[in-house]
């Protein structure tokens, strides 16, 4: 009652309309559903736990005479070995991917043709001009092997590679003055072809 | 000294007593709790059906029922349980929002025949439909039941603090609605 009182205190405080409203439901029961809900109720309840049995007995007394053991046969056993199959779990398949040791292998396969190729071609360069052959031709025999017209054929052959003679340009010669060259002593000309000898033969030399 | 609920409890576990018993605790506690469930699900037919679910898991579990709770607030327990039950069940076949359910119950209460929207105890319930679930439970219960705060967090376990902000919301948005309306 006390905290009735209380509560009715505290609503007042909190909302003065609500604490003044009348707390009767306006709504409605039908009539006289109280007076015997109870009974109705122990029925209701009664019959919610109605043994397995007595409700059989009720709707068809013969089959409460049957035994309810299984008839089917078991393999001997059964339960005595029966063991839960352990769930397998379902194998992780890994998508393929390109392993490190796979680029690798495929660089060392590249770089060894790559190597071989290059073997294989310089030893063949190398087989192609064989100067031990050509050291043991006897030249002049075999120019005399060779015809006049094949010998005008490679000098047409050379002189057209080379160039003609007037593309070579003529060594420039200082016109010589008469009277000046008289002037010139003996020693001054042996000193002068001396040195131009002394050039030659470095030339040569070089 | 035993209270006479726990009076009525030893005389229901007595199987010469156990109709004798359960009829006169049906009768104590039906119409509370129909009026409890009845605020929750509105319609007669469906608060008839929920008290009557109610009352046969009473039947079937009072046997087991221990002395170290009140038998009061056991029975809220299983009826505000089974409203929502109810409630839960009907939301899932009808696939409605929660604003849609509100105006549901807004027309269920128009539709009485006794309607009367000039009165404030209409306005009231029409009110209370806008509330949540919960807040609508702890409402229902503190105002109508005036239940004090620790039993009702045995009913709906929750805490005392947390019902008593709920109830402080609620009563806050039913007085606005009012006023509004």
């Amino acid at each position: 009652m006390e905290e009735n009182k209380h509560i009715n205190s505290a609503l007042n405080e909190l909302s003065p309309l609500l604490e003044g409203i009348s707390k009767t439901m306006p709504q409605t029961v039908p009539l006289g559903y109280f007076d015997s809900f109870a009974d109705k109720m122990l029925i209701l309840a009664k019959n919610s736990s109605i043994s397995v049995e007595a409700e059989l007995d009720s709707i068809a007394p013969l089959l409460n005479t049957i035994a309810k053991r299984p008839v089917q046969s078991l393999p001997e056993g059964y339960f005595k070995d029966f063991q839960i199959a352990q769930k397998q779990e379902t194998a992780i398949v890994r998508m393929p991917r390109l392993r490190k040791w796979m680029s690798y292998a495929a660089a060392a396969m590249i770089a060894g043709i790559l190597i071989t190729a290059g073997f294989i071609f310089n030893n063949n360069n190398s087989k192609s001009f064989d100067y031990a052959y050509y050291s043991k031709i006897d030249v002049p025999a075999a120019l005399n092997q060779v015809t006049d017209d094949e010998l005008q054929n490679y000098l047409n052959t050379t002189a057209l590679l080379s160039g003609t003679e007037q593309l070579t340009i003529p060594e420039e010669v200082e016109n010589i003055d008469q009277g000046n060259f008289q002037q010139i002593s003996d020693d001054e000309l042996n000193e002068y072809l001396k040195e131009i000898g002394d050039s030659k033969i470095n030339q040569k030399g070089s | 000294m035993l209270s006479k609920d726990q009076e009525l409890v030893l005389q229901f576990k007595t199987a010469a007593n156990k109709d004798a018993a359960y009829t006169i605790l049906v009768k104590k506690y039906q119409e509370k709790l129909y009026w409890h469930i009845r605020r929750m699900v509105v319609e007669h037919e469906d608060a008839n059906d929920v008290l009557q679910n109610t009352f046969i898991k009473v039947w079937k579990g009072l046997e087991n029922f221990r002395d170290d709770s009140q038998l009061y607030t056991w029975l809220y327990r299983i009826a505000t349980n089974e409203s929502l039950s109810f409630l839960d069940q009907r939301k899932r076949k009808s696939a409605i929002q929660f604003d849609e359910i509100a105006r549901d119950f807004g027309n269920k209460i128009k539709a009485d025949s006794h309607f009367d929207a000039n009165q404030l105890e209409w306005k009231l319930q029409l009110a209370i439909q806008q509330l949540p679930e919960k807040q609508r439970l702890v409402f229902n219960l503190r105002y109508f039941d005036e239940m004090p705060y620790e039993e009702m967090s045995k009913v709906l376990d929750t805490s005392a603090g947390a019902l008593k902000a709920s109830y402080h919301h609620a009563a806050k948005k039913i007085e606005e609605f009012i006023i509004n309306s």
